[in-house]
């Protein structure tokens, strides 16, 4: 075996090692959400371990089926957790190897409008009136979140001067660029423009505050829970672990492709334990952002979210200004 | 000359006698001309007079003027619909039709209102719950959602079909009926042991406002007057429950828009208020305070002095909770021109209460029909003009602060004295209606003693029976989505309509 081949081979065992583990993690990155914004109202909340509690139960139950649905109501919950999980294989998170596949972007954010693409369909093929008005909604959501997403992550490739192709954003050069060059500091005006567009699609993507809102118990309010709601059993539990694993992946790339300090380049031991504890740090301190948003701000009229993304864009635009001004 | 309806005051005994019998033009004419001269009809409802006939009986009440009107007519099977003239009766006529089987004749919408068994014969059967015409708007792009009577949260049964167009919503009718118990029927041939049971649990969280309705026109048709020191204790407790109320519903609208600093300090104070009611009386509901004659909980000076450390602190961090909705625009995007009700639909309609306020109407029984303690100390009617989310959330946080110092001023001035007295016999064939300004709403008892001075018919009207169609309006022209925040503004409850 050559050493190519061979370093190839040891760059897919590593991203599926961390599939696995981000995978893992995202449930309690969630609960860290939950149990920060109890304490910000002074409420104990639920323990960090609860959704792991919830999904081992959802595991026991059985699943039920509506009977207008179809073989896509059945594929919806495999294609979201499995282009999830993937899509959390392929994020530069905590080590950026060139020559793996790994840490292409673009990837990562269809592989979850795909599983997005799926849960929608599942919305309306289950027939009920709220799936529908979900799918209808979460469609929409979409339709104005993914050009934010894709032009603030072309301005941080474009600023690297890695590649003017939006495709062949690869996070790992965003690293050694970042490696090679001190200039191009970490709290440059069009680094923070771009991650806080980036930051405004995430909390879209992820049905929170001010989006959408995941405590809410009010069919008639839901996004993406309305879509969710003919789910049961270990359906549910998968449908629930791949948005779960789809925040922590965008998370991700907030935290080490908009500010790529501390991610590993090699893979030494060492270098790999700075980098994972560097990155669960990070995540940390996302997740109390979301917890002071989610308490600071009420959720926006659903026909404003356009406005809101559209400031997001504005945003993003302003990020590819600012990088060609500085 | 025709003869007039018959002029009384808020819980006044009269002779069932003295009721001016109308025929049927007269009836129509006397409740459309008082209507337009600024009366509303606070109650219509039928009473059996024997020889196969049902007496109707009207309730209006003149706000400006303070006073009441009695009339009545009687029917056999039909009788000419007033709600095209009057929309304000026509949930009123949907009840005679259900309970007496007697047709309002061009009714424009007849249908079930509580899908109850008539009340003319015992053992009738019920239609079947739910089962009704239902509004339809039709074409390629229109959508039907259907909502209930199982709801996802612990609240209580209603079933809501929205006519949709995308997000839109065209019409919202809403069928209730779920928690139907019979309340009105098990009052007749009261008062017994149970009576006040009945009365405390119409509508849970109205407990107090149903219960002083019920003794003041108990005290009426006896003849007597509560003790000062009870009537001061009732207004305590009334005032509470408001609070209470106003401040729980003021933390479930911030939470229904996701707000959550309101949220949970609201939900917090909420429970302080209630503590403060079970302070008194050991329920916080307050069941068990209000009895005829009085109240059965003196108000120690030692109680009082706590209650009003209590207050004071309460009082103080409702303000800030509160004050936080008003300055975080996010939550006033959310409640400004949401739900909108005109003062003309509100008018016409004859919604009361919070409903009414926030549509600019300044309609509150404790000013306009002041019972006990607010004959001699009056609360400021808050009202505001623009008649959406924010106006009724406004006008409760209004309320809470006039609600605050009446307590305050009550406890430290409460008159001597006993705070139960015994009631004399009941009068015979009376008819008594007495309105209480619940912290929902307008309440109306109206009872009708037989000859032996026991309820011969005991109406009973939760501020929720005038307001729910006022909700269904609200919806017209908003985002489905926003139909939670609507209906947690009404916040109307479902079994005080449904009795």
């Amino acid at each position: 075996m050559s050493d190519s081949t061979l370093e190839s081979v040891r760059g897919a065992l590593i991203a599926a090692l961390q599939g696995i583990v981000l995978v893992a993690l995202a449930p309690l990155l969630n609960g860290l959400i939950r149990k920060v914004k109890a304490r910000l109202q002074r409420r104990i909340g639920p323990p960090l371990l609860q959704h792991y509690r919830d999904v081992a139960k959802l595991f026991r139950k059985e699943s039920i089926r509506p009977s207008p649905a179809s073989w896509i109501f059945d594929a919806a919950p495999i294609v979201s957790f499995a282009t999830a999980s993937v899509a959390a294989a392929l994020t530069p998170a905590i080590c950026a190897l060139p020559a793996t596949g790994q840490g292409d972007v673009v990837t990562v954010i269809y592989l979850l409008a795909l599983g997005r693409f799926f849960v929608i369909l599942a919305g309306l093929d289950a027939a009920s009136s709220f799936g529908g008005l979900g799918s209808s909604r979460d469609a929409a959501v979409s339709v104005f979140a993914e050009p934010v997403a894709m032009l603030s992550l072309a301005v941080v490739a474009a600023a690297l001067r890695t590649t003017t192709d939006v495709s062949g954003i690869s996070l790992a050069s965003t690293d050694a660029a970042v490696a090679s060059g001190t200039s191009l500091g970490l709290l440059a005006p069009w680094r923070l423009l771009a991650a806080l567009a980036f930051f405004i699609v995430v909390l879209a993507e992820c049905a929170r505050v001010p989006f959408d809102n995941p405590a809410t118990h009010l069919e008639l309010t839901m996004v993406h829970e309305a879509m969710l709601l003919e789910y049961s059993g270990p359906s549910l539990a998968l449908v629930t672990l791949a948005s779960l694993a789809k925040q922590l992946v965008l998370l991700s790339i907030v935290a080490s492709g908009f500010f790529p300090v501390g991610v590993a380049t090699s893979l030494q031991p060492a270098a790999l334990l700075v980098a994972g504890a560097v990155f669960v740090a990070k995540l940390a301190g996302l997740a109390v952002l979301i917890a002071i948003v989610e308490s600071a701000i009420a959720k926006v009229r659903f026909l404003r979210v356009p406005d809101y993304l559209g400031v997001a864009f504005g945003i993003a635009l302003l990020a590819y200004v600012a990088r060609e001004a500085f | 000359m025709s003869p007039a309806p018959l002029e009384t005051r808020n819980a006044q005994a009269v002779p069932i006698a003295d009721v001016p019998d109308l025929g049927d033009e007269e009836f129509r004419d006397a409740i459309l001309t008082a209507v337009s001269l600024g009366s509303r009809v606070s109650a219509l409802f039928g009473h059996p007079a024997g020889e196969g006939k049902l007496r109707l009986f009207c309730v209006l009440a003149n706000d400006e003027l303070g006073s009441l009107a009695l009339l009545s007519r009687q029917v056999e099977r039909r009788f000419m619909s007033l709600a095209n003239d009057c929309p304000g009766v026509h949930l009123f006529e949907r009840e005679i039709f259900e309970q007496w089987g007697v047709e309002p004749h061009g009714h424009p919408w007849l249908k079930p209102v509580r899908f109850q068994p008539p009340l003319v014969a015992a053992g009738a059967r019920a239609s079947q719950i739910g089962v009704a015409n239902f509004f339809r708007v039709e074409g390629e792009e229109v959508h039907e959602v259907a909502v209930g009577p199982v709801h996802a949260g612990v609240i209580e049964p209603g079933h809501f079909r929205f006519q949709c167009h995308g997000e839109d919503v065209f019409h919202l009718e809403i069928s209730l009926g779920y928690q139907h118990r019979g309340v009105e029927r098990a009052l007749a041939g009261g008062p017994d042991k149970r009576t006040i049971h009945y009365i405390e649990t119409l509508a849970g969280d109205t407990t107090i406002g149903h219960a002083v309705a019920h003794c003041e026109t108990l005290e009426a048709l006896a003849g007597a007057e509560a003790p000062a020191r009870a009537h001061a204790i009732r207004g305590i407790a009334l005032e509470l429950e408001r609070l209470a109320n106003h401040t729980g519903d003021l933390g479930a609208l911030a939470n229904d828009v996701g707000y959550l600093p309101t949220a949970s300090y609201c939900g917090r104070l909420r429970g302080d208020f209630l503590n403060m009611t079970a302070a008194i009386c050991g329920s916080r509901f307050g069941r068990g305070l209000v009895r005829p004659g009085g109240v059965a909980f003196d108000v120690e000076p030692a109680r009082s002095a706590e209650l009003q450390g209590r207050l004071a602190r309460a009082m103080r961090d409702i303000r800030g909770a509160t004050g936080l909705l008003w300055e975080t625009p996010s939550v006033m995007a959310r409640f400004e021109e949401t739900g909108t009700v005109t003062r003309e639909t509100c008018e016409k309609l004859g919604f009361v209460g919070v409903a009414a306020r926030a549509c600019g109407v300044g309609r509150d029984a404790r000013q306009d029909f002041p019972l006990g303690m607010f004959r001699f100390s009056q609360v400021p009617v808050m009202t505001w003009h623009t008649g959406d989310v924010f106006a009724r959330a406004f006008v409760r946080a209004l309320e809470v602060e006039s609600s605050g110092k009446f307590i305050d001023g009550q406890l430290k001035a409460l008159p001597a004295g006993p705070v139960l007295a015994a009631l004399p016999e009941r009068a015979p064939d009376r008819i008594v209606a007495t309105l209480v300004e619940g912290w929902r709403g307008e309440v109306c008892h109206v009872a009708l003693t037989d000859e032996r001075g026991r309820f011969s018919r005991y109406k009973v009207v939760d501020p929720s029976f005038h307001n729910w169609t006022g909700l269904a309006l609200a919806l017209r022209g908003q985002q489905i989505s926003d139909f939670p925040l609507c209906n947690k503004s009404f916040n109307l409850s479902y079994c005080g309509h449904d009795l």
